[in-house]
Parts: structure tokens; sequence; C-alpha cells
């Protein structure tokens, strides 16, 4: 009768044990497991919006970077003419017209570009023009027929020291 | 001196019956499986909590960071967005982007790229038949890659002339 007493009591002790601790235990483990996967799920999206601001800073940094320094907005003028003007050598369009003039802060200088030229040779240009060596910042771009050929307008600006 | 030989008066122990010995067994293997079980949770439950405090460390730094880039200026960060996405977004990746929406019968007749918080998009497009025109409209607008996807005037005679308006998301 006693071993029947004990065993009874080895029962009540067990599931009092499970009922009691155990089981909000669980509980409180599923929803803290619950909580982790929110607050995962919430820094994951803060990461990647680190991450593109620091890509967007890194670029502007680059953008600012790119061209040396000036003493005067001649000098600026000039080292972004020859930067443009090199690059227009690597692509074979015809009828360019270009324009660099000075620009107040933020920015440096302001170029105006046009050319034409086949399709891919133009669009070409457009992809290295936009190349961060070039510090070249795109505002506006602009394909459309000419002729046989396609022509480019692009407005763009270059940066000066980062404030 | 064996127990079968025990002349003396002491009542004999009586040996538990199979059946006490079974729910002994029962009894302590419950206590055993509900120690184990409640051993699991605290296990978990710590674990659980432990990760929570790391990940909430992470975000707490990363938000500082977050809030440090973004106190920059308004006209700061739209040129720095500008020049990321002169970067990550030149014409050459727009176009492609949008040729591989495009059905082979519908041509671009030309576009404009305004680089800005973002980039919008304004193009002519033909194509030889309403239905490709239509097809592409339906993955223009159904593309992640761009949204505010707007159709200006179109000329339907056969084929399809139209002005399309639209916003480059560009990589996120």
């Amino acid at each position: 009768m006693r071993a029947r007493w004990l065993a009874a009591l080895l029962v009540a002790a067990g599931l009092g044990l499970y009922a009691a601790v155990g089981a909000p235990m669980q509980r409180q483990a599923t929803a803290a497991a619950d909580e982790y996967k929110r607050a995962r799920d919430e820094a994951r999206d803060i990461r990647a919006r680190l991450a593109r601001l620091e890509r967007r800073d890194a670029a502007h940094a680059r953008a600012a970077a790119a061209l040396p320094a000036a003493a005067t907005p001649a000098d600026t003028v000039r080292a972004v003419r020859r930067v443009v003007v090199q690059t227009l050598q690597e692509a074979h369009v015809s009828g360019v017209r270009l324009g660099v003039s000075a620009a107040r802060a933020p920015y440096a200088a302001r170029v105006r570009l046009s050319a034409a030229g086949p399709f891919a040779q133009v669009v070409s240009l457009a992809g290295l023009l936009a190349r961060p060596e070039r510090g070249l910042v795109l505002e506006k771009v602009r394909f459309s027929p000419r002729g046989e050929t396609v022509s480019l307008d692009l407005e763009g600006v270059t940066l000066g020291a980062s404030p | 001196m064996r127990g079968d030989r025990d002349f003396s008066s002491r009542p004999r122990r009586r040996r538990p019956a199979p059946a006490d010995l079974g729910l002994l067994g029962v009894g302590l293997l419950t206590l055993v499986v509900a120690g184990y079980a409640t051993g699991t949770s605290w296990a978990d439950l710590k674990r659980a909590r432990q990760h929570v405090v790391d990940v909430r460390r992470q975000s707490e730094a990363a938000q500082a960071r977050l809030r440090a880039l973004e106190s920059r200026s308004a006209p700061t960060a739209a040129l720095a967005t500008q020049a990321l996405l002169s970067e990550e977004a030149a014409p050459p990746r727009v176009l492609a982007d949008l040729s591989g929406l495009m059905p082979a019968d519908v041509k671009l007749e030309s576009m404009s790229l305004t680089y800005g918080e973002a980039i919008a998009i304004q193009m002519q497009v033909s194509s030889r038949s309403a239905g490709s025109y239509d097809a592409f409209l339906q993955r223009l607008e159904g593309s992640p890659l761009f949204d505010d996807v707007v159709p200006g005037e179109e000329t339907r005679d056969g084929g399809v002339s139209a002005s399309i308006t639209a916003r480059y998301r560009g990589p996120r």
C-alpha cells in the first residue's frame, strides 16, 4: 500500500512540477522566441536602411573627392572639361556640344553635353560619364531619335568638398 | 543467516508486488520526464532571452548610427542620394531593366531620366500591336524596380504610340 501511495505522490509531484514550473516556462520560452524573431526582423530592417545610407554617403564622398581640389572656379571648370573630353574620346559619337560652367556650393561645376551616335554608343557614353571616378552626378539624361542615330542630352554637376 | 530460516518473532517485510513496483516506476518516470521538460524549457527560455538581448544591443548600435546619418541636412542627403543613383542606376542599367520588360515588338522611341531622390522616367514607346503594349504596361506595373507607373496619352491605330511616366526605384 505504501508503494502505491509513494507512486501516487511521485506522479502528483511530476505533474505539479510540470504544471507549476515547466508549462509556464515553456510558454515564456515561446514568447521569448517570438520576441527574438521580431527583434531580428527589426534589426535586419535597420541594417538594410543603414547599409543604404552608408552606400549613399560613400557615393557622395567619392563624387566629392573624384576631382582634385581646384584653387579657382576657372581651374575647376578646366579640370571638369578635361575629364568629360577624355570620356568623349572613349565613345564613338558625333555632333558634340559641351558646356562646363562654375556652379555655386555645394556644387563645383555644371556640365551640359549633347552628342549623337548609334544607340549603343550614346548609352555607353552616358554610362561612362556616370562612373564614380569621373565625379559627375547626373541630373537629367535624355535619349531621343535623330534620323538614323540617337541623340543624348545630359546635364550633371560635380560636387565641391563635403560640408 | 538466510531469510527463510529466520525464526524470530519480528514480522517479515513483505516484498512489494510487481504491480506496485510498476506504479512506482510510472511515478518515477513521470517525475523524471516533468523534470526534464522543465529543464529544457528553462534552457530554451534562457537562450531565447539571451538572443533577444544580443539582437537588441546590435539594433541599438545600428539605430544610433542610422540616426546620425539621417540627421544630415535635407539638401546634403538629397545630393548624396543623387550621387548614389548616378553610380548604381546609371542610364545603361535603367535601360537594361526597362528592356527586360519589353515584349519583342515594343520599341522605346525616346526616354528622359531625371535624377533626384529617385529617378523620374518619362518615355515614349511604340508597339505594332495593342496587346504587346498592354503586356509591357502590365509588366512595368508589376515590376519591383519601378513604381508610380502612369500611362500618358496614347494613339491606337493598329499599333500603339504612347507616353508613360514612372519612377525607377533602383537597387535597394
